[in-house]
């Protein structure tokens, strides 16, 4: 990624001559365009319609709104039906980054830091365990829940999805940690640190842009799963995506509200995204993610 | 001397014990901070399979009966048409969505990785589908795609009336268009999983492939794909699990209609488990499901393994 590497690309100017190097930058960005707006135009499509009256999305197609209103908007804010989904929403997510943090943390510097035997085979077991099909897990979840009485709470759907954040929280903190050379943790013994102000005074700074990463991944998990967030909330706790389908059900479809939930269920993941951009690259980089 | 040495061996005698504890500690505190996790995971993860297992060989209705049947509700799974079309469509819907997600995304990742300017900011707009959740997607393209007020609609203002864009609402092709969304949703994400495959790929013997006269097409071909071979591997198990699991996008884009044309095993699963009251079809159901997902995941883990051991 530094200067140092050369580029493929690079040679190609010099084995072709320059106008063929002008055709394939000129290709190159069309493809890229194209696919941009391939990617945008549905966002788009969803901006657009929120800001639309329900009348002036089935009378015509315009590609701006005619009558610009914020009334879908005003539904969303003054309805607590609906604002409470999103309340729900975030608050299973926090709950359940802030859990999956403090279980994956400690498990992955053990893994880290310690040999032991089968450690390897360990690892890569907790992994594959992310894998198995969410469905498996309805049946018993909703028969425990209901008969302990959490079912329908923000606590059950964020246990629920610390079963599948944790290995992978494990899995991209273990990457992270390895990077942190181990002389650092013999330095600061020597110096006279006791573990846990070593661990939080100088561990966890150090591994913040991992932290970072690993809560990016499992808010975006926990934030976009419907299937189990679903079937385990009925009221109390109900997330807004279920809210979402439920009105596609109902009496006809409200395309402006559907629209602007759709809008405002999408601003969270953009605001996260934005923050950690940089982080995920190196998160790629490792491997891991 | 002797004192010396005396008191030496006196002391070393002394600490050995102590550092046998805490070479023991070392070794054992691992395990004791693993342990809750690994448990927890152990009894939740095998726990529930075995919980669901059971139910499917049950013949649960609308609550839990421990009323062994067999597998009679792998049998009645098999008969049940709606269970037949599903499979069906999880198998066109995941073959063609891991195909081009696939295919786009090695592509992008080759168009991105020519040190081209704001690069940054692309990969940031490609990473955007991937923080929204499948029912907005769902709901987005249902838009585009529906007859009356998206994409056919527009072309139809522009003048163009034989056109005609009517997959949503047509049993045959409904499933075309949970493939379109999927994409959009999830090649972004395997670009940028290629992208990283590309930063690793040797320059050396690029660079030296380029002094013995061999064309890009060339080098691409026979030394830069091959190379990508672990990260094919892996963004197709991930491609296939997002496949499998798929649930959210059916129940936005399509819920499952026309008529049940559209269903997904995970779709199939939820309606009778949970609005059907039929218990221990969706258990055996399920259970159908993890079989797929292990059919991928099997191979995966025997080569993962098996590659350490080489290195």
């Amino acid at each position: 990624m530094t200067a140092t590497i050369n580029k493929p690309a690079r040679f190609s100017g010099v084995n072709s001559g320059a106008k063929r190097k002008v055709d394939t930058q000129l290709r190159r960005k069309l493809g890229i365009s194209a696919y941009i707006l391939f990617v945008l135009v549905p966002i788009y499509w969803l901006l657009n319609m929120s800001f639309k009256s329900n009348e002036e999305i089935l009378g015509g197609l315009s590609l701006w709104p005619q009558n610009f209103t914020l009334d879908n908007y005003a539904v969303i804010f003054s309805d607590p039906s609906w604002y409470m989904g999103y309340v729900n929403s975030m608050t299973y997510v926090s709950l359940n980054v802030i859990i999956t943090l403090l279980v994956a943390l400690p498990a992955a510097y053990a893994f880290s830091r310690y040999k032991f035997t089968g450690d390897k085979h360990l690892f890569f077991w907790l992994l594959t365990n992310r894998m198995a099909p969410p469905a498996v897990f309805l049946l018993p979840f909703f028969q425990l829940y209901s008969s302990v009485g959490l079912f329908d709470t923000h606590l059950a759907v964020a246990l629920a999805h610390c079963l599948f954040n944790v290995p992978l929280a494990v899995w991209i903190l273990e990457g992270f940690m390895s990077g942190v050379p181990r002389e650092i943790d013999e330095t600061a013994y020597i110096d006279g640190y006791s573990f846990h102000k070593f661990f939080l005074k100088i561990f966890l700074p150090l591994i913040r842009s991992g932290i970072g990463v690993t809560a990016f991944f499992c808010f975006m998990f926990s934030w976009v799963e419907l299937l189990l967030a679903r079937t385990l909330t009925s009221v109390e706790a109900k997330p807004i995506a279920a809210i979402m389908t439920r009105t596609v059900g109902a009496t006809g479809i409200d395309w402006g509200v559907l629209a602007a939930a759709g809008v405002l269920t999408i601003i969270p993941g953009l605001l996260v995204i934005w923050f950690v951009r940089n982080h995920v690259a190196k998160g790629f980089a490792l491997g891991r993610v | 001397m002797n004192n010396i040495d005396a008191v030496q061996t006196l002391s070393e005698a002394k600490r050995a014990p102590l550092a046998r504890i805490q070479d023991r500690l070392a070794d054992w505190l691992p395990k004791l901070v693993l342990t809750p996790t690994l448990l927890v995971v152990l009894v939740c993860m095998y726990g529930y399979i075995l919980w669901t297992g059971l139910l499917s060989l049950t013949n649960s209705r609308l609550l839990p009966v421990w009323n062994f049947i067999g597998t009679g509700q792998y049998d009645r799974l098999f008969d049940n048409d709606r269970w037949l079309v599903a499979l069906n469509n999880l198998v066109l819907f995941g073959g063609l969505f891991i195909l081009v997600c696939l295919a786009l995304g090695v592509f992008l990742a080759i168009l991105l990785d020519q040190k081209i300017r704001q690069e940054g900011a692309l990969r940031t707009i490609y990473l955007y589908p991937m923080a929204i959740s499948f029912i907005v997607t769902g709901t987005a393209w249902k838009w585009l795609l529906n007859p009356s007020l998206g994409l056919e609609k527009l072309v139809h203002s522009w003048g163009f009336d034989s056109f005609s864009f009517d997959w949503l609402v047509d049993p045959d092709r409904v499933v075309f268009c949970l493939v379109i969304a999927a994409v959009w949703q999830s090649s972004g994400f395997v670009m940028a999983m290629f992208l990283a495959g590309l930063r690793g790929v040797d320059q050396e013997m690029v660079k030296a492939a380029q002094l013995d006269g061999a064309s890009m097409p060339t080098i691409y071909r026979r030394i830069i794909l091959p190379s990508l071979k672990p990260v094919f591997f892996s963004a197709f198990v991930i491609l296939a699990h997002i496949a499998i699991k798929s649930f959210d996008l059916v129940a936005a884009l399509t819920g499952g209609g026309p008529g049940y044309s559209s269903d997904l095993p995970a779709n199939f699963m939820y309606t009778h488990a949970f609005t059907r009251a039929q218990m221990g079809l969706g258990a055996a159901s399920a259970m159908v499901m993890l079989g797929g997902v292990l059919a991928i995941l099997v191979p995966y883990l025997y080569s993962e393994l098996r590659g350490k051991r080489n290195a």
